[in-house]
């Protein structure tokens, strides 16, 4: 008689935790602008600003001074220095169905709370700067889930 | 009077009908309780109902003279001139003068200039510390807050151009 016993080595399905899903990443493509109205060239990087700009404000040069690409989970804040020495700060809150809820704020000058459709461009015009203003662009691109 | 932390986004989701119904019902419960958040939620539908007068103290002649000239194309395109609280509606190049007092401080008025899509879509709630400020889509794919200039600021050049 052969006793067969399944001892506690008996093969058993390992049960894999299930991956932990990934943080929502969010980038936003930050690019800080001078716009003057001084005569000058109109810096080729800047070229759809200025087109967007073009039919409200009178100015005669926009040039790039900084870009930057923030990659940023939810409720994670990133921040850059503005050339005015003060901090640009962009917090994404939220994905929803018509935008990604985000606040951004330029220290002393404003702060606000946008609902930003992916790809759609924000253009605040906030801090003067030497001989006229400085004008940051902030673009999402995410993934809705 | 801020609202609170944890409820901000969902307070947002919530007003534009997005909050799933387990996070209103947590909400819901919330808001008997406090006033801050109640205060916080007004906030968000006074943006979208209240017509202030805008008091352009100091005019903005680099901005405002295209605006302005605006004005008398959008009456012909319309046909007939709107009553003020039609302009709250959709149309092309309608000036919406607005005062709002944010949940994060007052702002003097926000002036914003619709296209469709309005872009009171994308500017939930703005504070800028009693700067008068104007908020205009350029295209559908863009929208733009613009700061005036503080007339009460020395911009130290003397050559600041105003509106800009």
């Amino acid at each position: 008689m052969v006793a067969i016993a399944a001892g506690p080595g008996a093969a058993q399905q390992v049960q894999k935790p299930a991956p932990a899903p990934k943080p929502t990443q969010v980038h936003v493509m930050v690019v800080v602008n001078h716009v003057s109205q001084h005569p000058g060239p109109v810096d080729p990087a800047a070229a759809k600003l200025e087109r967007r700009l073009r039919p409200d404000f009178k100015y005669k040069s926009v040039r790039v001074i900084q870009t930057e690409q923030m990659s940023l989970a939810l409720n994670q804040t990133g921040s850059l220095t503005l050339p005015t020495g003060r901090l640009l700060k962009v917090k994404p809150r939220k994905l929803g169905q018509r935008g990604l809820l985000m606040t951004v704020e330029i220290e002393g000058t404003l702060r606000t709370s946008l609902r930003v459709p992916n790809h759609h461009q924000v253009v605040i015009g906030a801090q003067n700067y030497q001989d006229g203003k400085l004008v940051v662009t902030l673009e999402p691109d995410y993934e809705y889930p | 009077m801020r609202a609170c932390e944890d409820f901000v986004t969902d307070l947002e989701l919530f007003h534009d009908g997005e909050l799933a119904p387990p996070a209103v019902h947590q909400l819901e419960h919330h808001l008997r309780q406090c006033a801050s958040c109640r205060a916080e939620l007004e906030t968000l539908s006074e943006l979208r109902r209240q017509l202030v007068q805008h008091d352009s103290a100091t005019p903005h002649p680099d901005l405002w003279g295209a605006i302005e000239a605006r004005l008398p194309a959008l009456d012909s395109e319309l046909h007939t001139p709107l009553p003020w609280w039609r302009r709250l509606e959709l149309g092309p190049w309608i000036l919406r003068p607005i005062g709002v007092v944010a949940a994060f401080g007052a702002i003097a008025a926000v002036v914003v200039l619709a296209r469709p899509p309005a872009p009171i879509d994308v500017v939930r709630s703005i504070d800028t510390s009693g700067r008068p400020v104007m908020v205009l889509p350029s295209s559908d794919d863009a929208t733009i807050i613009w700061v005036m200039d503080d007339p009460s600021e020395d911009s130290g050049t003397g050559e600041t151009p105003s509106g800009l």
